[in-house]
């Protein structure tokens, strides 16, 4: 019964609409004849001074907070190569440097390494290549042809410098790729680096001779048939290589240098994620510059 | 070498530096770009040239292509190439007082 009483004296303070509202009248007069605009707009000029000021050495101690941390996080980490007597560690690491390139078929071991010991890694990149594409797809996606692509495509047509030196430079720069994806159980690269080199080839090309030239053999229909084609095929051959051994039922020796086929199942892994790559970096552009692939 | 070693990390660390203090949104691309080309050199310098090619590749190349396209989607930079005259006309002023 008392709670009640009290919840009734706080409405009947609340409902008495006519005093807080007197109360805020007098309350804004007083606002108005203290403070003058003049006045007002000097104390808000020193405020921000003052403000920015705060803010700078607030931002000071966070960065030296967040650095002190770090290096202090650093500090726990055991000294580099002092943990010799770790059994597991030392297993592991003698397994893959001993026999990981008769085992996997990979001259170059760091693309034995990404495609083989952890291919579900490189998996996953090339998983999120392609719903990141999706993503700018949704995004940018023009549904309206627009006059100022036309625009860019004549002033693109104009500039000879760039068409004079593609013509020298793009089937240089598709061909290194071309070598960097097949060649990355040999040397050095691998489908990552030589998708990206590719499509920075196929960037080039876009710019100098406009998108139509491009459009020719890379539509949505090709883009689509390409990456998922291909991410099948990296998923069925590395499902086949979990039930069978590493390179599954191929007969051939592996991991002789300078061989390309004596890679396995990586040379086909390589061939898939530089195809996956070299196709979203192309894609990206496209839909950065076009709006549509 | 290590005298080039270090030459390489000095100037990674301008390039970090500048990167924060470039007005021109087109200039800290450009110095982005060849951060990331000396950060390949230095890749090739520490063994590891698979990262060389990436870096390369990706850094210098689609990434910084990329940020182009979106400038000039944001309309930072003017299709007309208004920026040049727009300095030349900065320069005189500056010069006539």
């Amino acid at each position: 019964m008392k709670k009640n009483k009290l919840f009734d004296e706080e409405f009947e303070l609340v409902n008495d609409v006519d005093e807080v509202s007197v109360f805020q009248e007098k309350k804004e007069d007083i606002v108005v004849k203290v403070l003058p605009p003049k006045t007002r707009k000097r104390i808000r000029k020193g405020e921000e001074k003052a403000l920015t000021a705060i803010y700078d050495i607030a931002a000071g101690v966070c960065f030296v907070f967040l650095i002190g941390v770090l290096l202090y996080c650093v500090m726990f980490l055991p000294i580099f190569g002092a943990n010799k007597n770790n059994i597991t560690l030392n297993e592991i690491v003698t397994e893959y440097i001993q026999n990981g390139i008769e085992v996997t078929g990979a001259t170059n071991f760091v693309t034995g390494m990404i495609l083989d010991y952890r291919a579900f890694d490189t998996l996953g990149e090339s998983f999120v290549l392609f719903t990141a594409v999706t993503c700018v797809m949704i995004l940018l996606q023009n549904f309206h042809d627009n006059e100022e692509i036309e625009f860019e495509k004549i002033k693109m047509f104009n500039d000879k410098i760039l068409r004079y030196s593609a013509s020298f430079l793009v089937p240089v720069i598709l061909l290194l790729g071309a070598y960097v994806i097949l060649n990355g159980s040999i040397s050095p690269g691998g489908g990552f680096s030589g998708g990206a080199i590719m499509g920075a080839g196929l960037i080039l090309y876009s710019l100098a001779f406009g998108f139509k030239s491009t459009s020719k053999f890379f539509n949505i229909k090709n883009f689509k048939i390409i990456t998922s084609t291909s991410l099948l095929t990296y998923c069925l051959c590395k499902a086949l290589s979990f039930y069978t051994s590493v390179n599954g039922p191929m007969i051939h020796p592996f991991g002789i240098p300078g061989a390309i086929f004596s890679g396995g199942f990586i040379f086909i892994l390589n061939f898939c994620v530089g195809l996956i790559v070299a196709c979203t970096m192309f894609g990206f552009y496209l839909l950065f510059k076009k709006g549509e692939i | 070498m290590i005298i080039f070693k270090i030459f390489l990390l000095v100037i990674l660390l301008i390039c970090a530096i500048a990167v924060a203090f470039v007005k021109d949104n087109l200039a800290a691309v450009v110095v982005y770009m060849s951060s990331s080309t000396v950060m390949a050199v230095v890749w090739i310098v520490l063994e590891s040239p698979d990262l060389a090619i990436t870096e390369a590749a990706v850094g210098a190349g689609v990434t910084s292509v990329l940020f182009f396209v979106t400038l000039k989607k944001i309309q930072m930079i003017d299709v007309n190439l208004n920026t040049i005259d727009r300095d030349k006309k900065e320069g005189d002023s500056h010069e006539e007082k």
